[in-house]
């Protein structure tokens, strides 16, 4: 074996690193070679040493004299840059839902869109197909029902608000309540990209 | 850390300086026996010690508890000593007088009164040996090899406080176990 090759394995010794079969091989050489073991020695020696090192304490009146010290120095710096960023996040965050909240519902007025009024009673935070009557187009409303008693040729769409229907009604297209604050998102979003397709 | 350690920190950090001197009595003896291994001069040690002080306190804010306390005041401790050990390689051809004085005070300063004279004197060569051995370390070796055999840190903790990869310490230690048996070599003819 190369001396330096052993110097390594002197090294991973001492440091514990070899396997079972490693530290079983380096022994049985140890005990062979006089060099690597004088090696072994002068090294466990040197560690030996320094185990003996006696474990100096500051001297007395250590920490009087830097408190003292201390006394005429200005007072550390607060930083108010690490609460500032810590908390920035969080108030993003509330804004952001608070904000989105308030977009959201904010518009909680009765709305009606249709493409004609023509022949619809408008009531109290509700629209009335009168029975007997047939209304051509569709029909959404925002923040309030739609009562069908009688025909509509096109959809009817209810945001926050219900689509009733009296025995007669007739809808032949679709007919959707959107409660959601979210689905309210995603109906407006799906019109939008209708429009945009056709 | 623990969790008491990481509460005092908080305190001083909000300029709690009761809260400082909490910590101060917790280090003040890690930080000056590494100073003192590292220079070998009481005097110095605790200038060392003081200084490294001071600076974590003036950098307080800076310190966040991602990394262990201890850590970063070996850290600072460390630099210091580092930076004072080549300060004094530059003075040493100027002064070398001054400097073999301050290496007397030194053994005088270590002998403990309550031992009796003969215990004090065996030890007192022991100590000088130790000393000799750690003084005749390359700086770069010294650190981790006073880190690791008198102050009981791993490896991870070692490569932490001095910024260098868990390899690099390995290294430094085994180059210095070498350097002391060499040192011990001659010591010894």
């Amino acid at each position: 074996m190369s001396s330096q090759h052993m110097n390594d394995q002197i090294h991973q010794y001492l440091d514990e690193e070899l396997s079972g079969p490693q530290r079983e091989e380096f022994e049985a050489h140890i005990a062979t070679c006089a060099e690597c073991q004088g090696e072994l020695k002068a090294m466990g020696g040197a560690i030996q040493l320094l185990t003996k090192a006696e474990w100096v304490k500051a001297p007395a009146g250590f920490t009087e004299n830097l408190m003292a010290q201390l006394n005429t120095m200005h007072p550390p710096k607060r930083n108010w840059r690490v609460p500032i960023m810590k908390y920035t996040g969080v108030a993003a965050a509330v804004l952001l839902v608070f904000g989105l909240g308030v977009s959201l519902t904010a518009p909680s007025k009765f709305a009606l869109q249709a493409d004609n009024t023509q022949g619809l009673v408008v009531a109290d935070n509700k629209v009335i197909v009168p029975a007997g009557t047939e209304y051509n187009g569709d029909i959404t409303i925002e923040n309030g029902d739609v009562e069908v008693r009688g025909k509509v040729n096109g959809n009817v769409t209810a945001l926050n608000g219900k689509v009733y229907r009296t025995a007669g009604a007739d809808i032949s297209g679709e007919t959707e309540e959107v409660d959601q604050a979210m689905e309210k998102i995603v109906f407006y979003a799906k019109r939008v990209w209708n429009g945009l397709v056709q | 850390m623990e969790l008491i350690e990481i509460r005092i920190v908080k305190r001083a950090q909000k300029g709690d300086r009761l809260a400082f001197a909490e910590l101060v009595e917790l280090y003040k003896d890690k930080l000056y026996n590494l100073a003192y291994r590292m220079l070998g001069n009481p005097q110095e040690a605790e200038d060392v010690a003081q200084d490294a002080f001071l600076r974590a306190y003036a950098n307080l804010d800076k310190y966040n508890a991602t990394h262990k306390f201890s850590t970063w005041i070996y850290r600072i401790a460390t630099n210091l000593c580092i930076d004072r050990m080549r300060k004094k390689k530059a003075d040493y051809s100027l002064d070398a007088e001054v400097d073999g004085i301050e290496g007397g005070d030194m053994y005088t300063r270590l002998a403990s009164p309550d031992l009796l004279p003969e215990e004090e004197l065996v030890r007192t060569e022991t100590q000088r040996e130790v000393q000799s051995a750690i003084d005749a370390l390359p700086e770069n070796y010294r650190a981790a090899v006073i880190l690791k055999y008198l102050h009981d840190m791993s490896l991870q903790e070692i490569a932490d406080i001095l910024e260098v990869p868990v390899s690099t310490v390995k290294t430094r230690i085994h180059r210095g176990r070498e350097a002391l048996r060499e040192g011990l070599k001659h010591h010894s003819r």
